[in-house]
């Protein structure tokens, strides 16, 4: 069996305010002058313990951030894209690919083609650039599969808390 | 340098609302992507560094998401610190006649965090139907599979699963940038 390799094996211990925070607000966070008051209200702490709550598991890695995702469709052109990098050069490849600022996601997968990454841009126009500079700086070929419809989309996400 | 922010606007995304200036409802939109400010008052926050009021900010977010420009306002986990450590992305290759009917029953199981529709290239990769599957270890994930392949009869379908190794970069998607990020792009490539 491969190993389940990660860059940060820490899993935090969560208590139950984490939890029902985490449940309960990946969407349809509060939208008011006082959120954390808001949430508080709606959860039976205070606005304190709230904001002490979302600051460390920001702190964490638990929350990546809070605040809108951006329909990719609407919001400017994207493309899911992948490599296929000799293992020696894996390293400094996502590198190089990490420094470009439209890039999102980037993820070693089990394949040959083993490195897929998200690009990102304001329009067609720009992201065609982005892959010709990506291209250039990593010279090799970068396999584009742009998404041309979706079926589900990530609308949060409803962990099984042990 | 100003009026970088309003040249990479994405013209089919309409964002003047009228009375707001669109240079700070750019840089409204260039900040928000990164998050929140984690205060008590973080609309306020927002509305400071960009010049408008704190209703503004909330008025805008309100448009945005009316024009499902923002699809959700909320959290963003990471699922690997949460315990789900196991993802594979699963590709397969569906019959352009049934790839709607198949993506749409995907979806349906509720086994999949994401079933997207994507542009296969020939033969080097006829995948075009994509689903995500989570789960606490690899094991869970393949199971998930067997079950996702029994119940949409799936079983002699090629596909692929590509399980993730390694993380190097996960953020939110930047769609406006201004001109001192595209320098900093230009320096990127030229270092490389």
């Amino acid at each position: 069996m491969k190993p389940e390799i990660r860059n940060d094996e820490r899993q935090p211990a969560l208590s139950t305010l984490d939890k029902a925070v985490l449940s309960r607000y990946q969407k349809n966070f509060p939208r008011t002058s006082r959120p954390f008051l808001t949430i508080a209200n709606e959860l039976g702490c205070s606005e304190q313990e709230v904001l002490n709550c979302f600051q460390r598991l920001k702190q964490e890695g638990v929350i990546s951030r809070v605040g809108p995702v951006f329909n990719h469709k609407k919001a400017g052109a994207s493309t899911l894209a992948a490599i296929a990098v000799p293992n020696e050069h894996l390293e400094r490849t996502a590198a190089l690919i990490n420094g470009f600022q439209e890039v999102n996601h980037n993820y070693q997968r089990e394949h040959e083609l083993n490195l897929w990454f998200v690009v990102t841009a304001s329009d067609q126009d720009h992201l065609t650039t982005v892959i010709g500079n990506i291209e250039a700086a990593t010279e090799m070929k970068v396999w584009c599969f742009p998404m041309v419809r979706p079926y589900h989309i990530d609308l949060g996400f409803r962990p099984e808390f042990d | 340098m100003q009026t970088s922010y309003i040249e990479n606007l994405n013209p089919t995304a309409p964002l003047n609302t009228g009375a707001i200036d669109p240079e700070s409802l750019a840089y409204l939109r260039a900040l928000i992507q990164e998050g929140l400010p984690l205060v008590e008052r973080p609309y306020l926050s927002l509305a400071q560094q960009t010049g408008l009021t704190e209703q503004q900010v909330l008025d805008q977010l309100d448009v945005w998401q009316t024009e499902k420009l923002i699809r959700r306002f909320g959290i963003v986990i990471n699922h690997h610190k949460i315990g789900y450590t196991s993802n594979a992305m699963v590709v397969w290759q569906i019959p352009p006649s049934d790839v709607d009917k198949v993506g749409k029953a995907i979806s349906a199981t509720g086994l999949v965090s994401l079933c997207y529709q994507r542009r296969a290239c020939g033969d080097f990769w006829p995948y075009n139907l994509y689903c995500m599957l989570h789960g606490k270890n690899r094991e869970e994930v393949l199971q998930r599979l067997q079950q996702l392949k029994q119940q949409c009869g799936l079983s002699d379908i090629p596909s692929r699963i590509l399980f993730s190794l390694k993380q190097f970069k996960q953020c939110g998607g930047k769609y406006t940038f201004a001109q001192i990020d595209r320098e900093k792009e230009a320096t990127c490539t030229l270092h490389s």
